[in-house]
């Protein structure tokens, strides 16, 4: 008889510590994460106490004692306050309209509103400024006609046109995250109350308004960092009305180029870091928390509230609102770039021409900046959707314990401000601490990542939570190594999430303004710096044709993603 | 006082017929139940009495009202209704009084009289203790007692109930179906229930009507539907049966595969279908019906359940828990038929299976 020999799997008395691959991939992503955005906010923060190599308040005494600062500050908080009321005050009552209620034409609303997330928060400035300018604006000259009046009824360049021109372009923020909640409520809570005597109204008051209002907050503080962060629109339209924003100041501050203009820049944006992380440690950790998980049964059609004799009235309403907020700006700035005198109508005599868009698609600097912008925008999305698919695995299919801490990072570096990560990665990587990546593409892929990274994380991370691990321990019960199974099942499942996050990523990087306006060197300008620049100094059509040349694509890729994925991702 | 009537009601969603000519009576203080597959419609005639949906033509009356005809439609707060929700529908931001009290607040009651309405229910449902606290709180079983409770508290006229122990573990669903039914019978209350499991219909209801894709197939007791089952989809749905293929001529129903026959005095005549349930059937040392070989056998603790072969065809027969221990696989033993249904053989051999 043969006596077999079975060997130990592992030896116990060599068993050697070894070093989890899971571990290697968490290192690496905190290592980069360290490196690239904690060791620079900090180092920020650090700059503004330590500004003359020793402790010292007097950059936030001079700083803060300056009226045009302490006038930007204020003007910061008042916009964005502002917004967030506004933005609220829309978004729940388009969502509970659009998705509860037997309004016409919801689901072209719905695509509408949700559209206008991804358009570029300065086209909507430039088109705003081209309709209610006090002395030229097209929308103030109509009004002046229609009802017969002396002077231009509004005027753009005030704190109420930013705050008009922010709402209009952050409400989408607050719509979407109600939409989502108001989507996930068990449609059963709102007919138990109905059944129990409650009229719509009441529910409405009773139920479902107290049942979102974690989302709600949640919402709110959104647009509020979104809008108070915002440099795009308060540099087009708050600057010439001499309203100044945190933001503004900062870049301002960074452009005098001297060294106590970047000690000021840091120490303005110590208060928007400070804000922003405060506000989204309350909306992720504490209200996040709190928001109500019911159990649903099987999935009835949530119960369609009948407007009746209202309805007509209502989505005439909701027509209007969507003209003037959407459709308005975008034909405006559509028709802006084939116009060759913007003092007249486009229509006149002679005055339609293509010789602007001939322009964005001849003129070299122009080229060449949309090929920054693509190199850049694909390298950030293709690093981030690595990175995003990593830490997906991580948190999905492990339990290893350190998994937290690159996801907490992430969702700190996609709260802070393009403004101070841009900041904070030019003052710690021009070659002070041995990296000297100022002035090249790579601090832009750097930044964007911080920046953008976490939409594709989110999206990779539901889709995989959806997929039950049994189905690849199938597929490795039935022979398949786990690479294969990966490759086999995961892969195909998970495929058109990849897509989306990718791209979720790569279109606000393709058209970024905020980090591109500090980080950019003649090499490496960026289109949505090349459209600021044609905005502000040079020629508002060449911007325009620019600016409907980004809106027909970022609508062109949602499409595309809407039709490759069978409708599950468009944003 | 709650009597309900249901005449001609017919529900379409775009072209998808969903209930076709649904009429029926309940008299006061009846418990009916809906039994049916998923997506036979019954769901949908339960949120047409609770008024969440409009029947596309008939007429619903709760009482004497008209509560929903081609004229008239009262929306759902205005029909005195009490229901309990699948998924229990227990507002998580209120307490479990809250959830309660909510039915009398929006009756305007004064405020000491609905903490008194509330603290009887909630002694009805054993939950007096637990009205501080909220949902989440709660297992299960007693969020289903909130939910009953918020429906009984307002004294309605008519409750429906939603599968509401579909979400409950075995026992406790056990136990629930008594409780409900025990509450129901204290409160004499009118109720309608769905549900797809035949076990709480055939122990809760006073009636039960069978519905099959829209169309309804038997309205009765329990004990008819069980026993003379009106088709073969009420006798497939509803407990085990055996389907065998035979001719009825001169009285007599000849087996087409086996050539077995059994007595008969019924209409039909030409080829039918015989139903036979597996524990109307016994072994018998003389005078049997059958004579098959027995191919396999099952110890259920309850009972023997095994299978025959009759000569071309199987059996399921579920005889007494000591027989399993009396026989073995491969011998052949004498069968006596004690109970049968005879049905019109409509063609369709889907239910001429071996069920398990």
């Amino acid at each position: 008889m043969h006596s077999l020999k079975l060997r130990t799997p592992m030896d116990p008395g060599k068993h050697r510590w070894f070093l989890d691959p899971k571990w290697i991939i968490i290192l690496a992503i905190v290592g980069f994460l360290l490196v690239f955005q904690v060791f620079p906010l900090v180092y920020l923060v650090f700059r503004a106490f330590f500004s003359t190599g020793k402790f010292s308040l007097e950059a936030f005494k001079r700083v803060y004692t300056y009226p045009l600062n302490w006038s930007a500050l204020t003007n910061t908080v008042i916009a964005a306050t502002f917004s967030m009321v506004f933005g609220v005050l829309i978004a729940f009552p388009l969502a509970w309209l659009v998705g509860r209620t037997n309004l016409y034409g919801k689901k072209f609303f719905r695509t509408l509103f949700v559209a206008t997330y991804m358009v570029p928060p300065y086209v909507g400035a430039m088109a705003w400024m081209r309709l209610l300018n006090p002395t030229v604006g097209s929308m103030n000259m109509f009004f002046m006609k229609i009802f017969n009046l002396g002077s231009a009824p509004f005027d753009i360049y005030t704190m109420g046109g930013l705050i008009w021109v922010l709402t209009g372009f952050y409400y989408p923020y607050a719509f979407i995250t109600i939409s989502r909640a108001m989507e996930k409520m068990d449609p059963s809570l709102e007919e138990a109350s109905r059944i129990s005597g409650a009229s719509p109204l009441t529910t409405l008051r009773t139920i479902t308004l107290p049942m979102m209002l974690p989302s709600i907050v949640a919402a709110a503080l959104l647009v509020f960092v979104a809008a108070g962060s915002c440099y795009g629109i308060p540099s087009i339209i708050g600057v010439p009305g001499q309203i100044h924003t945190v933001t503004t100041r900062i870049i301002d501050f960074v452009y005098i180029g001297s060294q106590e203009g970047l000690t000021d820049a840091t120490t303005l944006a110590v208060f928007l870091m400070l804000i922003a992380n405060v506000v989204l440690y309350l909306s992720t950790f504490s209200i996040g928390k709190k928001q109500y998980i019911t159990v649903s049964g099987k999935s009835t059609r949530p119960n369609i509230v009948d407007l009746g004799r209202w309805r007509i009235l209502i989505t005439l309403v909701v027509i209007a609102f969507a003209l003037i907020v959407v459709i308005i700006p975008f034909v405006t700035v559509a028709l802006s770039s084939i116009t060759v005198n913007l003092g007249e109508s486009v229509f006149s005599e002679g005055n339609i021409t293509w010789r602007y868009w001939e322009r964005i698609f001849t003129r070299k600097s122009i080229l060449n900046s949309a090929r920054n912008s693509l190199i850049t925008a694909v390298m950030a999305a293709s690093f981030g959707l690595l990175v995003s698919c990593m830490m997906a695995y991580l948190l999905v299919r492990t339990n290893i314990k350190g998994k937290k801490i690159p996801d907490f990072m992430i969702t700190v570096g996609s709260g802070t401000p393009s403004v101070v990560i841009a900041l904070s990665l030019i003052m710690s990587m021009s070659g002070k601490f041995g990296i000297n990546i100022y002035n090249t593409l790579t601090i832009m892929v750097i930044a964007y990542m911080i920046k953008y990274m976490m939409m594709g994380m989110r999206t990779v991370v539901s889709a995989l939570t959806q997929i039950s691990p049994s189905l690849e321990e199938a597929s490795q019960i039935s022979g398949a190594s786990w690479l294969r199974s990966m490759k086999n099942v995961t892969l195909p499942l998970i495929a058109p999430a990849l897509v989306a996050g990718w791209f979720l990523i790569f279109m606000p990087c393709f058209y970024e303004l905020t980090m591109s306006t500090l980080l950019y060197s003649t090499n490496t300008k960026t289109l949505g710096y090349e459209l600021y620049t044609y905005q502000t100094y040079h020629n508002q059509q060449t911007a325009s044709a620019l600016a409907t040349a980004i809106l027909f694509t970022v609508f062109g890729i949602n499409w595309l993603l809407n039709k490759l994925t069978g409708g599950e991702f468009s944003i | 006082m709650s009597r309900i009537v249901i005449k001609d009601v017919k529900k379409a969603f775009g072209e998808v017929v969903v209930l076709s000519s649904f009429n029926a009576e309940f008299a006061d203080g009846e418990f009916v139940t809906l039994l049916g597959p998923s997506g036979c419609g019954k769901t949908t005639m339960l949120r047409m009495l609770a008024g969440f949906e409009k029947p596309t033509e008939g007429e619903i009356y709760i009482g004497e009202r008209d509560v929903s005809s081609s004229e008239n439609f009262v929306p759902p707060e205005r029909r005195d209704i009490g229901m309990v929700f699948q998924s229990y529908a227990v507002w998580p931001h209120m307490t479990v009084f809250e959830n309660v009290a909510y039915p009398l607040k929006m009756k305007k009651m004064h405020k000491q009289e609905i903490k008194t309405l509330v603290e009887e229910v909630l002694e009805t449902v054993h939950l007096s203790q637990y009205a501080q606290r909220i949902p989440s709180q709660l297992s299960g079983g007693q969020q289903q007692r909130v939910a009953l409770a918020r429906a009984l508290v307002a004294k309605p006229q008519l409750l429906l109930l939603d599968e509401p122990l579909s979400n409950l573990d075995a026992k406790l669903r056990d136990s629930m179906r008594f409780e409900i039914k025990d509450i129901q019978r204290q409160l004499g209350i009118t109720v309608v229930y769905v549900t797809h499991d035949q076990m709480e219909a055939m122990t809760m209801s006073d009636r039960v009507i069978v519905i099959n894709k829209g169309v309804i197939q038997q309205i009765g007791k329990p004990t008819e539907i069980y026993r003379h089952p009106a088709n073969q989809f009420v006798a497939d749905f509803v407990g085990k049966i055996n389907f065998l293929e035979a001719t009825s001529k001169e009285k007599v129903l000849t087996f087409k595969k086996s050539g077995h026959q059994l007595p008969y005095d019924g209409p039909l005549t030409g080829n039918v279908v015989v139903g036979i349930r597996p524990e109307n059937i016994r072994f018998v040392s003389m005078k049997g019906d059958f004579e098959g070989k027995l191919i396999s056998k099952f110890y259920l603790g309850d009972v023997n359940d095994c299978r025959f072969d009759l000569g071309g065809e199987q059996i399921r027969v579920i005889a007494e828990p000591t027989s399993f221990d009396s026989s073995t696989v491969g011998e052949t033993f004498l069968l006596r038929v004690d109970e049968y249904s005879v049905f019109e053989d409509d063609g369709d051999d889907s239910y001429t299976k071996i069920l398990t």
